[in-house]
């Protein structure tokens, strides 16, 4: 599956934070999307996922046009996201966490198989199935916010900023958990702060600043970029 | 535990026959269902409603009119109040459930208030400030039928049965995925459409349950009074209703009946103290704001975590999971 976005315009009543924006998700692939705060990182996710309405603009899913959809449409066509700062149901336990990620294909007898698949991507969830989300660690949460993602089976999973105010060999373990995930066949689309990271990972990576892109290529060509080492790798 | 409160219950009137204790009883127990109802829109979905009373309103009218006009008896009008109730929920929380927090509760306060004016100026139909006399419920074909009249004890078990009835309901609402799900949009309407959950219809959904309910009361409420009239269905209801399920604790369904039941007998208790009555009322719901914000039975869950201590647990269980990932 292919996610194309063309000349995406997203903006807050007058102020346009996305000034045309195009980008490319293939399935089984990491995509990076890297730039500094208030570039329109999140802004993009969240008008792919149909919570912000574009203001011009398309998106194209396997050469098929789709337009103006809800957000559950659009994830039950296999696009999930991960939004930033994890945003789990804090007053939810565990499990309920993950079974509300199946929300859209309850009926499906799979669901549990999910459920079991994602305790063996994060063992510790399963230690804390019955534990309400909000007293889990904020690494544990995170792991959560992906598994949850992840029960909705996702094709193309969009995540912001996983590795946001986390321990550094929690983050380790998490983009462990995203290469296997991508080696699975889910295309990624990864918002990252840890850019080296990223653009490490990625197959293709865009550089976003003020809402357009201003470079794009394939990610570890970008981390030999001098331009690119400056301003995110801070060399 | 619940098995123990329900028998004491049932036998009450057994040992109590003071008429004025059960009517205060059974207008608590009318109470409880409506904040039973208030409780799936406001403490699952968080859709904070201040106009229930209109939907209390619309049951009520539905079985007035329906005896008044056609000559319907009080159970046959039952599906027909649930429904017009949740009828106008549906009808209502799909022009405004677009809106959020507080400017929902604005709508709906608007909405409480259209409806009370509505029903005093249709004259016509609704009898206007006069209100309307209806028959109470009878049992039975008419030689030995039983007429339920104007003593408390009948309509006692009969709004006990009703809340049972009730509880029944909400319960096995909250315990479904739609009740997961209003949770979830309560806590993070974002989140919850990032998840597949299709807010809009969810939130309509609550709505329209929690009205359907309110018209359940309604008609209760109607055969109970054998009149009704727009005087009961105003605002101070509405809000009463809010604070019976803020004091008895947001989301809990044992919380909605306590709630109910507290703040219809405190007045009650209160009544020697005559004009000082009130004030001493606000004192106490200040008092229980500031030393039990999550109301008598509301569950810890939600205020725990933010304590401070909690936070440095997380942290210390953060480096531990660090630690174990290191070996």
């Amino acid at each position: 599956m292919v996610l194309k976005v063309e000349n995406l315009r997203v903006g807050y009543g007058k102020i346009e934070v996305l000034k045309g924006i195009t980008l490319e998700v293939s399935q089984g692939k990491i995509t990076a999307l890297v730039g500094a705060n208030g570039a329109g990182k999140s802004t993009t996710l969240m008008a792919i996922s149909g919570i912000l309405p574009f203001k011009e603009g398309s998106m194209e899913l396997d050469g098929r046009r789709i337009k103006r959809i809800r957000p559950d449409e659009i994830v039950s066509r296999g696009i999930v996201q991960v939004p930033e700062g994890r945003r789990v149901f804090r007053g939810l336990t565990v499990l309920e966490n993950l079974q509300l990620g199946a929300f859209g294909r309850q009926k499906d007898r799979t669901v549990k198989e999910d459920i079991e698949r994602v305790y063996r991507l994060f063992p510790i969830l399963s230690e804390r199935q019955k534990q309400e989300a909000g007293t889990l660690s904020g690494g544990e949460q995170q792991m959560l916010a992906i598994g949850r993602a992840l029960m909705a089976k996702p094709k193309i999973l969009l995540l912001d900023e996983p590795s946001l105010g986390l321990a550094p060999l929690v983050v380790e373990k998490i983009f462990d958990v995203l290469l296997k995930i991508q080696a699975e066949g889910v295309g990624i689309l990864l918002v990252e702060q840890n850019a080296r990271w990223a653009l490490e990972a990625a197959a293709w990576a865009y550089v976003l600043e003020t809402g357009k892109i201003v470079l794009e290529g394939e990610g570890r060509k970008l981390l030999m970029n001098t331009q690119v080492r400056k301003a995110y790798l801070g060399e | 535990m619940s098995a123990v409160v329900l028998l004491i219950l049932v036998a009450l009137p057994l040992f109590n026959h003071n008429e004025y204790h059960l009517e205060v009883l059974v207008s608590a127990g009318i109470f409880a269902i409506l904040v039973l109802g208030l409780n799936v829109m406001t403490g699952y979905c968080g859709l904070l409603n201040l106009g229930q009373a209109a939907f209390f309103a619309a049951g009520a009218y539905t079985y007035a009119l329906l005896n008044v006009k056609l000559g319907l008896s009080f159970w046959v009008s039952l599906p027909a109040c649930v429904i017009s109730a949740g009828g106008l929920g549906l009808l209502f929380g799909s022009c405004v459930l677009r809106l959020k927090g507080d400017y929902l509760a604005l709508v709906t306060l608007g909405f409480g208030e259209i409806v009370r004016i509505a029903l005093n100026n249709m004259d016509s139909l609704t009898g206007g400030p006069n209100g309307l006399t209806v028959s109470h419920p009878v049992i039975g074909l008419s030689p030995k039928s039983f007429d339920f009249g104007i003593k408390s004890m009948p309509y006692y078990y009969l709004t006990l049965l009703a809340i049972i009835v009730t509880v029944i309901i909400t319960n096995r609402l909250s315990s479904s995925r739609f009740g997961r799900a209003w949770i979830a949009i309560k806590e993070d309407e974002v989140a919850a459409a990032c998840m597949g959950i299709n807010t809009g219809k969810l939130k309509l959904l609550a709505f329209c349950a929690g009205s359907a309910i309110a018209g359940f009361a309604g008609w209760l409420f109607a055969g109970k009074q054998g009149f009704v009239s727009p005087d009961s269905f105003d605002f101070i209801t509405s809000i009463m209703l809010v604070a019976m399920l803020v004091l008895g604790g947001i989301g809990s369904i044992s919380g909605s009946i306590v709630g109910a039941v507290a703040l219809t007998v405190l007045p009650e208790i209160l009544r020697p103290l005559q004009q000082y009555r009130m004030f001493l009322f606000g004192a106490v719901m200040i008092v229980m704001m500031l030393f039990r914000p999550q109301g008598i039975l509301g569950g810890m869950r939600i205020f725990e975590e933010f304590r401070p201590e909690n936070e440095r647990v997380r942290q210390e269980e953060d480096e531990v999971l660090s630690e174990d990932l290191r070996q």
